[in-house]
């Protein structure tokens, strides 16, 4: 199994010259990173040594870009050598894009964590960005059983996030230093931390970042399957991601990145339980975020019902007076069968049931989005269905 | 030669009704939502029985319909999406609205509906642009953190049509790069399960004041930019809403509508902006802003309301659900009085201010008041003679000791 980091020192350099299974080091520069602290010249740097060290960097440029600064972001990046960098990782499509028709030769690591869940959308973009497509960063959303199944069918290597911080939220927005003091020696990158916490959430304090490319909001749990490798590996998963930003010391954010490989291999369960942070992995055996949504329709149980069965739908009921309906369609009175209230519930109609009109005038007919009136029975409740005879749908 | 281009005005429709108020009321297009695939999982969505008789309307008043199909889509929610986009299409469906990468291709194996992108796969900029057109794209809804000036230069580099919202509520994060509810309350946001968590009070570490709402974004409207959306030909503007009433949807259609109709003819003053901005006023909304029509957002986007969304100056009283020659009927949703004054809202027109003289239930019983969620009658006189159904009705805020006399709006 092999591994990336991100990198920002020599230091961290360094330590994934000796980390075991790690040959790919990522980088940030702040004018295309969310979480970017490097200048373009310290990014040029890093990516040399980590050439000369057998280590390949990618750039990452992971921001979502609109027009204007798309535009300025690739004038200043047009002139800069990106032939250093083993491949590019992008996130916004125009970036994927621009990477192909303007640099063909370059590859690009296409992050696709939020919105592709499903293999059809997986091989899209395999499809649209050919040859200069070579890795896939696929979502922690997914459960081990379809990133097993993609890792098998996908032209391209594939990439998870085996540990690191789960970003919930990206805003383009500054959203924390209207509210926050700001260090003044911290002016000229701005970058602020905090965590944010509702009572909704039983006041967990999810970590929060406001950077010059907006704010972003993380679970209170890190990620973690590295315990879970052995399918995936099996599978052909190209690179589990070990993003330990979030635990950087004095600038340095690889920290501890060489022992971190080693205990993977040696005894990834004693890491698990010695991790710095809390830790899940929500969907990694299932995903079941839309198990409740058949509980929040009110009207889904009728849904089958509003057809051409549907005659006609109580729309009021005036207690022990007078029950009023709307008609959903133009019907004889002939056609009706029986009721079907909102709970599900079939009900004759009472035998004695006669509909009158506005005018107060008892009719056989009616007219489609006419109101019809009747005298009031038992359980009739608004949403309930008036309902006509099969054979003469 | 007079341009008589204009800007599509598309409105939201949870409903059948809402699609007929939408479209009486001046929209060109709606869109709706189907049972499946789409990002409202609590709305009532349409069968495919309404959809008939949805495009039918629609069609009859040269109106579109788009379907929804946004939501982002596991392998096993896109059994079923061939088929239903083949019925789609054999029943008139103008368009349908793709997120997802999956859902698109599979639209284009199995059909020939016209692929509108959705704002959830957040198209920011022109690159994106060329992209979406290798996969078959004919309009971009792009992201709301677009100026009206950039979403133009997209439309004009791409030569794909671009469409824009113009009104309604705002995401705070970019749109499909929002996960609170899956990882926190185990809903998927991408698949219509959003609990709006950033509408939440939250409390900031160390900070000694109350919690505060610094997620949530104020309600956008473009009622001042509308030269811009002109001269910058964005094909479509887009009132947000799926989830709102009849109310809203028939005051932003008629607002919307009243704005393109006088750009066009010249005849915008600041007084007619003024009675546009005062009726979207009266509908339920957070603070209004400009949001990034023309700077990026900033902080003064934020709404900072703790408690109560609804700055509404009016409350939503009802609908005509029906009329014969003597009689409007009713369907309210709050209560009424002999003496309450109302305003009746005709799509076209001046507003109509009266004072309820007459009530008479379904049974043709005088009544002096009458409780909410139910049907009523008031007698259609001279002034009341071209109301007709789905004509939406507001209460003034303020209720008056009755008085007999007429009180008309000048």
């Amino acid at each position: 199994m092999q591994f990336n980091t991100f990198i920002s020192s020599i230091s961290d350099l360094e330590r994934c010259v000796n980390a075991p299974n790690l040959q790919e080091v990522l980088l940030e520069p702040l004018l295309l990173a969310r979480q970017g602290r490097l200048s373009l010249e310290e990014v040029e740097f890093l990516a040399s040594e980590a050439v000369k060290r057998s280590l390949h960097p990618v750039l990452v440029w992971d921001i979502l870009m609109p027009e204007q600064i798309m535009m300025e972001i690739c004038q200043k990046i047009s002139q800069y050598n990106l032939s250093k960098f083993s491949a590019i990782r992008v996130c916004d499509p125009g970036a994927a894009w621009w990477v192909k028709t303007h640099f063909p030769q370059l590859k690009i690591h296409l992050i696709v964590e939020t919105g592709n869940h499903n293999l059809e959308a997986l091989q899209g973009w395999c499809e649209v960005l050919s040859d200069s497509l070579e890795r896939l960063i696929l979502s922690i959303e997914l459960p081990e059983k379809q990133l097993i199944e993609y890792c098998q069918k996908l032209p391209v290597g594939c990439e998870i996030l085996g540990v690191g911080r789960i970003l919930l939220f990206y805003s383009p927005r500054s959203l924390l230093s209207k509210h926050l003091s700001v260090n003044s020696s911290d002016e000229a990158i701005p970058y602020l931390e905090t965590t944010v916490a509702s009572e909704e959430s039983h006041n967990r304090p999810f970590p929060t970042l406001e950077t010059v490319h907006g704010t972003f909001m993380f679970l209170d749990k890190d990620q973690f399957i590295l315990d879970q490798l052995a399918s995936l590996e099996k599978a052909g998963l190209q690179r589990v991601r070990l993003d330990l930003r979030h635990l950087s010391q004095d600038g340095n954010i690889a920290v501890n990145i060489d022992n971190i490989c080693q205990q993977i291999l040696d005894n990834p369960t004693t890491l698990k339980t010695q991790w710095h942070q809390p830790i899940r992995a929500p969907f990694f055996k299932a995903n079941r975020t839309t198990s409740i949504f058949h509980r929040m329709k009110s009207k889904a149980k009728l849904a089958g019902y509003r057809n051409e069965i549907g005659l006609a739908e109580i729309v009021a009921v005036e207690s022990k007076t007078a029950v009023i309906f709307y008609a959903l369609q133009a019907f004889e009175f002939a056609q009706i069968n029986s009721l079907i209230l909102p709970t599900g519930e079939e009900r004759e109609l009472p035998e004695d049931i006669e509909f009158r009109n506005l005018q107060g005038e008892v009719i056989k007919k009616c007219d489609y989005e006419q109101i019809l009136i009747t005298n009031w029975f038992k359980k009739a409740m608004p949403g309930t269905l008036l309902l006509g005879k099969i054979e003469n749908v | 030669m007079m341009n008589h281009w204009k800007p599509e005005l598309l409105a939201p429709a949870k409903n059948l009704e809402r699609l007929k108020v939408a479209i009486l009321y001046g929209a060109d297009a709606v869109y709706v939502g189907g049972q499946k695939y789409g990002l409202r999982a609590r709305a009532d969505n349409f069968t495919d029985y309404d959809l008939k008789n949805g495009v039918a309307f629609a069609h009859k008043y040269n109106a579109k319909v788009y379907v929804t199909l946004n939501a982002f889509l596991h392998d096993a929610d896109l059994e079923g999406l061939g088929d239903y986009c083949q019925f789609l299409e054999s029943i008139g469906i103008d368009g349908v609205i793709v997120s997802d990468v999956g859902v698109l291709r599979v639209v284009r194996k199995s059909s020939n509906l016209n692929i509108h992108l959705s704002t959830q796969a957040s198209c920011l900029n022109s690159s994106s642009a060329e992209l979406w057109k290798q996969f078959g794209v004919k309009r971009l809804i792009v992201g709301r953190e677009l100026s009206v000036a950039e979403t133009g230069l997209i439309g004009e580099k791409s030569g794909i049509d671009v469409e824009m919202f113009i009104h309604g509520a705002m995401c705070m994060a970019y749109s499909g790069h929002c996960t609170i509810s899956n990882f926190t309350a185990g809903r998927d946001s991408n698949r219509g399960g959003c609990i709006q968590s950033c509408r939440l009070p939250y409390k900031l570490e160390n900070q000694d004041s109350n919690p505060i709402t610094f997620m949530s974004s104020k309600d956008l409207w473009g009622v001042h930019k509308i030269e811009d959306f002109f001269k910058h030909k964005i094909c479509s503007l887009k009132i947000e809403g799926r989830m709102k009433s009849s109310f809203y949807v028939a005051m932003t259609c008629k607002a919307y509508r009243q704005l393109i109709d006088a750009y066009l003819e010249g005849t915008i003053t600041p007084e007619l902006l003024e009675k546009i901005a005062s009726n979207l006023e009266s509908i339920p909304h957070r603070d209004y802003s400009s949001g990034s029509l023309e700077n990026p957002a900033d902080s003064d986007s934020v709404f900072g309301q703790l408690s109560g969304n609804n700055r509404g100056t009016h409350e939503y009283l009802g609908i005509v659900i029906d009329t014969t020659s003597d009689y409007l009927a009713l369907q309210l949703l709050e209560p009424l009085s002999v003496g309450d004054e109302i305003q009746i809202i005709p799509p076209k027109g001046e507003i109509i201010n009266w004072k309820i003289t007459q009530l008479l239930s379904v049974m043709g019983e005088a009544l002096d008041s009458i409780q909410k969620d139910s049907v009523v009658c008031i007698p259609r006189v001279d002034i009341l003679q071209d109301i007709n159904q789905f004509t939406v009705i507001r209460l003034s805020r303020q209720k008056t000791v009755y008085k007999p006399e007429l009180v008309t709006h000048s």
